[in-house]
């Protein structure tokens, strides 16, 4: 019988049943949405770097690597794996599409996952591993023919499989282009076998009768010098393989980490946004749900009282009493929690799959969402946590007779504010003066409604700041510091004069970047020739500045770590070479890459310019790409728009994410204010009843329920604010600390929280004050108080 | 002059496919001025007859004039009006707002009606001023209706509506409040009406109307009625 009446009961309260479940499965599908996408990139690209044998290092040597170098590195303590490894952008025959050529000499470091036809075999001189999204855009299939051209060596062949690399999980052409553009950029693998046999092809062109004997030797000497990087797997730090190496091989390389690698550092990139993301506002979120569902539930039991008496005084056991009320919470927080995590996986599918938002990113074949034991057992403690509320609740009312518990609940009685006495409280009207007390009579659900607003705002100032942060980003750095139309790639073929000649023709300026040490982390220092505003530089406040004449330029992020100040010497080394060049710092700007800025002129005096490493790779132009023509020196020109379009596409994730927390913020403040509204109403109808008896309109009534809840929004609202633009900071430092954002949070992204969150607030309480046309004055003012 | 005119009034209520009459076909005058008790058992009709003149329900038949005004065709902001000007009530359970003190339960009726009396000296009237910063919670029943008599004047109406106004006092305060209720009322030219099921109260009516089964069985004016001292509580 119990039974009928627990779930009658549930038809009585339905709006507070359906507004608790509803704010735990919000809750908690924010929570695991974003805690599972951050587990999942991690889980999924780690398995993917395993599965691939992605390597730990990069030993880099322009002059080239020889198998003799590779067998020292090899025998080094702590390697387990080692691989001469070349990529290159080479054309696709028939097409203007590039593959970024790939040939590891050992599968097991920096290889790929097949995911079509056969095995990799690395003595095959005719195969090519394609990559499968490349493949399927271009309708290519294995058994294929494939042609690809590297300067000028052609390489020719037969698709023997599709694969996925983790060497490009996020495949871009260069470091330039933001998201990978699958249709007309990928990658192949072709077998060392082939590479041999393109060299050998090479010298035989050159030399048609050369003997056997000296061709063997000559396509080994010519694979020591193409091959410029060895990859390889090892569990040492840095600082002991750098050491090792260089007295392996007797000389200094250039050693990157991982964490320098496009594909590593990005998808751990992500992997930390997401967790900086799910630590903070999801959390929130939660909180602010399990606060109101506590409160509701705790008010639906004491205004079930007299009928918790009722039983109690018909014979039925504080046990089997408690079991009944406790059995609400259970049911709510199971479907609620259900619900939640259904929600949550599909949010986290929205993004995490291969077709979803991240697919277009990166390229990977295991796509599992993971939900970590500890997101099972959060929401194991909500369950518990809500059976635990609806048990004290109901324990809370049976601790006295039967008598007591039958008689009707009383509220708190009122007390005195603080303001009452004052002129201004005997000017106030009482409309006024009812709201204010209610609001301290009933602490909680107001308190409730003031988190819920406050949690709203600051959730919608931060979403809308972080949108305006990014839109002024883009803005700084693509209207700003770009100026030009067209940015030309020069080369390894090209010789500075060359590429001072094309900045000649095409009234542009250039730039050369030196890979270089500082104490234990590379940077990059950049040599500019600015005569055409081509290029320009923001400081730290995003205003535009020059370059000194004297100095350099040292981005915010190198000023932090080396805790450089303008006046400071800092010393660069640059690979390859056993130069050292000190540098003073000028100024401090903010820059996309961690750099060091400086005038050719102030190069020129460090004598700079004369190194070896010194080599001018980029020319800016007002020239359209289009009107640039190709040549062995230019690797690749690529315009603004291109730039902007590819992070365009970058962008979409992010706004997805800014749509998903702003779309959910307003639902939380909908749910919990009219859910509080609804409470405050039903607590109120009995006052509101004799109001209208008085002579009250129903309208008047209406402004006096509406006004308590825009009070309370307004104090959200305004407090929600500053806490929008700390929690806005904080999250940007977290996230984008990389790209030296300065936050934003203009007016407009102020206004339109405000207007949200009051607009929801407003139309909560237009909602709930409609209701008090149906008060039944005869029904509510009968029965005692 | 007659202030109260019920002609032919009838008021179902349907719940499901059940129908319940609860008045029918009801016809009755109340001259202005006058001490009303209307009489009955529980479930005659007597409440839904101070609902339906108090302006708290609308009938399902018949016509209700009070004052010269037919409320039965008002609209809900008009029955309003209505309520705020022309009747004032006072219930069994006080229905104070328990969030406002004694003065502004009083006082919040100058916010809608026209023609509104002094609060501070209504209370003063009825020995509450003491109390008039105290929140109802503060006072005893006897008070609590004290006080739920002084915001039903306040709104100086021609008509006070009295549901039970003792029922949820002993019987020494209730006469206390009775007293002054007609104290009042003759004070202020107010004609009361009274539903109780009290015959002790209807000895001191000028009219005494029975009601059952949501029929008017008499009206007996009583040329003599007893002052509350001169009735056997």
């Amino acid at each position: 019988m119990l039974g009928r009446k627990l779930w009658r009961t549930a038809k009585v309260y339905k709006v507070q049943f359906i507004s608790m479940i509803l704010l735990i499965a919000l809750g908690i599908s924010v929570f695991v949405g974003f805690n599972a996408e951050w587990v999942t990139i991690g889980a999924d690209t780690e398995s993917f770097f395993r599965d691939c044998g992605f390597a730990d290092y990069r030993i880099i040597d322009e002059d080239g690597i020889s198998s003799a170098d590779v067998g020292k590195i090899r025998d080094l303590e702590g390697v387990a794996g080692v691989s001469r490894f070349l990529s290159v952008n080479a054309d696709v025959g028939g097409s203007d599409d590039q593959l970024a050529l790939t040939v590891t000499e050992s599968e097991h470091t920096s290889g790929f996952v097949l995911t079509e036809g056969e095995k990799y075999d690395r003595w095959d001189p005719e195969g090519f591993w394609l990559m499968d999204k490349y493949a399927e855009l271009n309708g290519i299939k294995p058994g294929d023919k494939l042609t690809v051209a590297f300067k000028d060596m052609e390489f020719t062949g037969t698709v023997r499989g599709l694969i996925e690399s983790a060497e490009y999980l996020i495949c871009v052409r260069d470091e330039s282009q933001v998201m990978p553009d699958f249709n007309t950029y990928g990658y192949v693998y072709a077998s060392p076998a082939m590479l041999r046999q393109v060299i050998g092809k090479q010298i035989r062109k050159e030399e048609p009768d050369i003997d056997d004997d000296i061709m063997s030797v000559a396509v080994k000497q010519a694979c020591d010098e193409i091959f410029c990087q060895v990859n390889v797997n090892s569990s040492t730090d840095k600082e002991k393989i750098q050491a090792a190496v260089d007295k392996a091989l007797g000389r200094s390389l250039l050693i990157l980490t991982k964490d320098e690698n496009v594909s590593y550092k990005e998808s751990r990139g992500e992997m930390n946004e997401g967790k900086t993301m799910g630590a903070v506002l999801p959390v929130l979120f939660l909180a602010i749900a399990i606060l109101t569902m506590i409160t509701t539930m705790n008010r639906i039991t004491i205004s079930e009282k007299t009928q918790i008496g009722t039983l109690k005084a018909l014979g039925f056991r504080d046990r089997r009493i408690i079991r009944h009320y406790t059995s609400y919470a259970v049911i709510i927080s199971l479907i609620g929690s259900v619900l939640g995590m259904i929600l949550g996986y599909l949010l986290c599918r929205m993004v995490m799959s291969q077709n979803g938002m991240m697919g277009t990113y990166f390229v990977m074949p295991d796509w599992t969402i993971h939900v970590p034991v500890w997101i099972w057992a959060i929401v194991l403690v909500i369950i518990l946590l809500t059976i635990f509320v609806g048990y004290l609740s109901v324990k809370d009312l049976l601790r006295g007779t039967a008598a007591e518990t039958l008689r009707p609940y009383t509220p708190r009685h009122i007390h005195r504010l603080l303001l009452e006495g004052t002129a201004l409280w005997r000017r106030m009207r009482f409309g006024i003066k009812w709201n204010l007390r209610d609001i301290f009579r009933h602490k909680s659900r107001s308190a409730m409604s003031f988190i819920g607003t406050f949690g709203c705002m600051l959730m919608l100032v931060a979403s809308f700041g972080m949108n305006q942060t990014m839109n002024n980003f883009l803005d700084t750095f693509y209207d700003g510091t770009a100026a030009y139309s067209s940015k030309v790639f020069m080369s390894s073929d090209a010789k500075n004069k060359d590429a001072v000649k094309l900045a000649d023709e095409l009234d542009g300026d250039y730039s050369a970047s030196v890979s270089a040490k500082v104490g234990d982390k590379t940077v990059s220092v950049d040599v500019y020739n600015i005569t055409h505003d081509m290029y320009r530089f923001i400081d730290k406040d995003s205003n535009i500045i020059s370059l000194p004449e004297e100095g350099a330029l040292i981005c915010k992020r190198l000023a932090r770590d080396f805790d450089a100040k303008p006046g400071d010497v800092v010393t660069v080394e640059p690979y390859g070479t056993d130069e050292s060049y000190d540098i003073l710092i000028s100024g401090i700007n903010g820059s996309l890459t961690e750099s060091i800025s400086m005038k050719e002129e102030y190069a020129e005096s460090l004598g700079l310019t004369d190194s070896e490493a010194y080599r001018i790779n980029s020319v800016y132009t007002m020239t359209g790409k289009d009107q640039i023509g190709t040549s062995s020196k230019i690797t690749s020109v690529q315009s603004k728009q291109d730039i902007i379009d590819s992070f365009d596409s970058f962008m979409k994730i992010f706004y997805f994410f800014i749509i998903v927390l702003i779309v959910a913020s307003i639902l939380l403040c909908l749910i919990v204010l009219y859910n509080l509204g609804i409470m405050s109403y039903m607590e109120r109808y009995r006052e509101m009843a004799t109001l209208k008896v008085l002579g009250f309109r129903n309208k008047a009534i209406g402004h006096l329920l509406i006004s308590q809840n825009l009070w309370i929004a307004v104090a959200g609202t305004l407090l929600g604010i500053p806490a929008g633009t700390w929690a806005l900071n904080f999250l940007m430092d977290m996230l984008a600390g990389e790209y030296e954002m300065e936050t934003m949070v203009g007016p407009l992204s102020i206004l339109s929280a405000t207007a949200l969150n009051l607009g929801v607030a407003v139309i909560v309480g237009w909602m709930i004050s409609r209701k008090n046309r149906r008060i039944n004055m005869v029904e509510a003012l009968k029965g005692t108080e | 002059m007659k202030i109260v005119q019920f002609k032919d009034v009838t008021r179902t209520y349907v719940t499901g496919d059940h129908t319940q009459d609860a008045l029918v076909h009801v016809d009755l005058e109340i001259e202005g001025g006058k001490f009303v008790v209307i009489l009955g058992p529980s479930g005659a009709g007597k409440s839904t007859f101070l609902n339906l003149l108090g302006g708290l329900d609308n009938p399902t038949g018949g016509t209700i004039i009070v004052d010269g005004t037919d409320i039965s065709t008002l609209s809900s902001d008009e029955l309003a009006d209505y309520r705020a000007a022309k009747v004032g009530f006072v219930f069994q359970s006080y229905n104070l707002i328990p969030t406002l003190t004694v003065l502004e339960n009083v006082s919040l009726v100058e916010e809608i009606a026209p023609d509104h009396m002094s609060a501070q000296e209504l209370l003063a009237e009825v020995g509450l001023d003491d109390h008039a910063h105290q929140f109802p919670h503060e006072l005893s029943g006897g008070e609590q209706q004290r006080v739920s008599i002084c915001r039903a004047l306040a709104k100086n109406p021609s008509i006070l509506l009295c549901d039970e106004p003792t029922g949820a006092l002993d019987s020494e305060t209730g006469v206390v409040v009775l007293k002054l209720l007609l104290k009042m009322a003759k004070e202020y030219g107010k004609t009361i009406i009274i539903v109780t099921h009290n015959q002790n109260i209807a000895r001191m009516a000028d009219v005494v109307i029975h009601i059952r089964s949501g029929k008017v069985t008499s009206v007996d004016e009583q040329l003599h009625p007893l002052s509350a001292e001169e009735v056997d509580w």
